[in-house]
């Protein structure tokens, strides 16, 4: 048996606040979470007594990190706990957090997205796996075998996944968040070191440090406390899923189409309604395998419909305004987070130079290590 | 003597590569790497999977040129391939030579290659996949073709290497070896 969020009772996204991404330093990561707490809390005009229960998204830094962190805005008793999901791990703390308002056990949840970059491991040594390539395939392998399947499928260029790097690094450009904040030219994005198959360094996202909040909240909650309803964006779908054996298909993108498909369902519109969307572009040619995944191109037909425009800020449908993994980073427990800081963001309309003129409904999507996918979609109404 | 570099995915007394996969007797999937503790397709118990040798024939379905990578015992650049063997699975293997994506689609087998000395002073060796129509065999570092040589002339190999050893001040996705999704 499975239900919808849109089942349960209404939760709205009442506060969001960011740490900008950063290269990993020496700010203790309690400093970076509470940075982006405090900055949700005054968007939100909440206290943190206000905050009735907390998820913490994170997958590289410490066992037990969260009391450490919230303890510095006054140690409540709330329960709290730490969720890990790879780099979906700040989707799914989102995920939890909406859940337990739209349930009816709390009227306020917060969900927190952490981490530096101290301990990245994957479950592959510990479940005694090994094959053939092992570590001679890091995860931009991965993704440069499908960069050359998709070459050879589509007869697609190396640089027409390259321009999804420029058109990324322009919105980063625009994002004071965003770990890199340089606008790229073709040249410079292909220009080496190359990093494998048609990847070079400025088509794979940085690792860096940061964080980001998310306050949601339900319709009581937000009238109890008198909250800006004209702020509050609405969880229209939250839906989670994971791989299955596709027989040779890309997994990836098989399981995006899963997802995003239900999500929409729950949502009740189509990928044709959306007017922003933030995505796990890790890896240049992921935003192309998604965008058609989604269902925003037909297969085969992202790379033109890029070069034309359609997926920038004030085409059709504005991919990756904040910058996307690319150009705003990758730290991988606030990343999910902060892509839903920008999308309620676009639908509030604050955006400033990013706006995305109009934006009505937007869909965030990360993907994770297992395989695991995670779709929400947010409605400004 | 030989020692194999993966113990448990191949037989290093057959003249040509043969691999160690899984048959599950309930659901008739066939799994490389071998699975031992429950089926991925239906679930079936540890006593319906039972070893089977694939053949290490098939089509290549992708390639990209390594420039980057934590693997040990090789050296960037060189080429991995996901192979659609004929027996079912898809697996992923180290090539015998630099290709480029004109490849795909090539018929493909393994061959064994020598990679190094193990401490007891026996021969690593692996399978490496071929063309099957390739006239050329595969002898180590050496096994790269005029259109690889080309590929690899001008490559910042000094800065790849301090990439991969995490020196980078700003890491990309592989230097924290994971993370990717």
């Amino acid at each position: 048996m499975r239900r919808s969020l849109a089942e349960l009772r209404p939760v709205r996204v009442v506060g969001v606040g960011l740490h900008p991404y950063q290269k990993p330093g020496d700010t203790p990561y309690t400093a970076l979470g509470v940075h982006a707490i405090r900055a949700a809390l005054a968007d939100a005009g909440l206290s943190w007594n206000d905050i009735d229960s907390a998820y913490t998204g994170t997958a590289t830094t410490a066992m037990g990190m969260s009391r450490l962190m919230y303890r510095h805005l006054g140690s409540t008793g709330i329960p709290m706990a730490q969720v890990e999901n790879a780099s979906a791990s700040g989707s799914t703390a989102f995920r939890q957090a909406c859940f337990e308002v739209a349930a009816g056990l709390v009227d306020v949840a917060i969900a927190v997205g952490v981490d530096k970059p101290l301990k990245v491991a994957m479950p592959q040594p510990a479940a005694g796996i090994h094959d053939l390539a092992g570590n001679r395939v890091a995860p931009f392998t991965h993704f440069a075998l499908l960069a050359n399947r998709y070459i050879y499928e589509h007869g697609a260029t190396a640089e027409q996944f390259g321009q999804v790097a420029v058109k990324n690094s322009r919105n980063g450009a625009l994002n004071p968040n965003a770990q890199r904040q340089v606008a790229r030219t073709l040249d410079e994005v292909m220009a080496p070191p190359q990093i494998s198959g048609p990847l070079t360094r400025l088509q794979c996202c940085p690792i860096g440090e940061g964080a980001a909040a998310v306050i949601v909240a339900s319709d009581d909650a937000i009238k109890r406390l008198e909250l800006n309803s004209g702020r509050a964006i609405r969880v229209a779908a939250s839906s989670t899923r994971s791989e299955t054996v596709y027989r040779g298909e890309n997994f990836d993108a098989a399981l995006t189409r899963e997802t995003t498909t239900e999500a929409l369902s729950d949502a009740g519109i189509t990928a044709a309604a959306l007017d922003v969307v933030e995505l796990h572009d890790a890896f240049t040619v992921e935003e192309m395998l998604y965008i058609e995944a989604i269902g925003l191109a037909k297969s085969g037909h992202a790379a033109a419909q890029l070069a034309e425009g359609q997926f920038d800020i004030g085409g059709r449908v504005a991919v990756s305004p904040s910058g996307g993994l690319l150009s705003m980073g990758h730290p991988i427990g606030p990343t999910g987070v902060g892509q839903l800081c920008e999308i309620v963001t676009q639908l509030r309309g604050e955006a400033g130079l990013r706006q995305h003129r109009g934006a009505r409904n937007g869909l965030a999507h990360m993907v994770g290590v297992g395989a695991v996918c995670v779709v929400h979609i947010l409605s400004s109404d | 003597m030989r020692t194999a570099v993966h113990p448990g995915l191949y037989n290093l007394d057959t003249n040509t590569p043969v691999l160690f996969g899984t048959r599950c007797d309930s659901c008739q999937g066939l799994f490389f790497p071998p699975l031992a503790i429950g089926c991925e397709i239906c679930g079936a118990e540890a006593n319906q999977l039972k070893p089977e040798t694939i053949e290490a024939f098939g089509v290549l379905h992708s390639v990209a040129t390594v420039h980057l990578h934590h693997g040990r015992g090789i050296e960037a650049p060189f080429a991995i391939g996901e192979i659609q063997l004929d027996a079912g699975p898809l697996i992923r293997a180290t090539l015998g030579a630099l290709v480029d994506v004109t490849a795909i689609g090539a018929r493909m087998q393994a061959e064994w290659l020598t990679v190094g000395t193990a401490d007891d002073g026996s021969e690593l060796t692996e399978p490496r996949f071929v063309s099957v129509t390739s006239t050329h065999v595969a002898h180590g570092s050496e096994s790269v073709g005029s259109a690889a040589r080309e590929e690899l002339s001008g490559e910042p190999h000094e800065e790849l290497r301090e990439a991969a050893n995490g020196e980078s001040p700003e890491t990309t996705q592989g230097s924290t070896e994971g993370g990717s999704r």
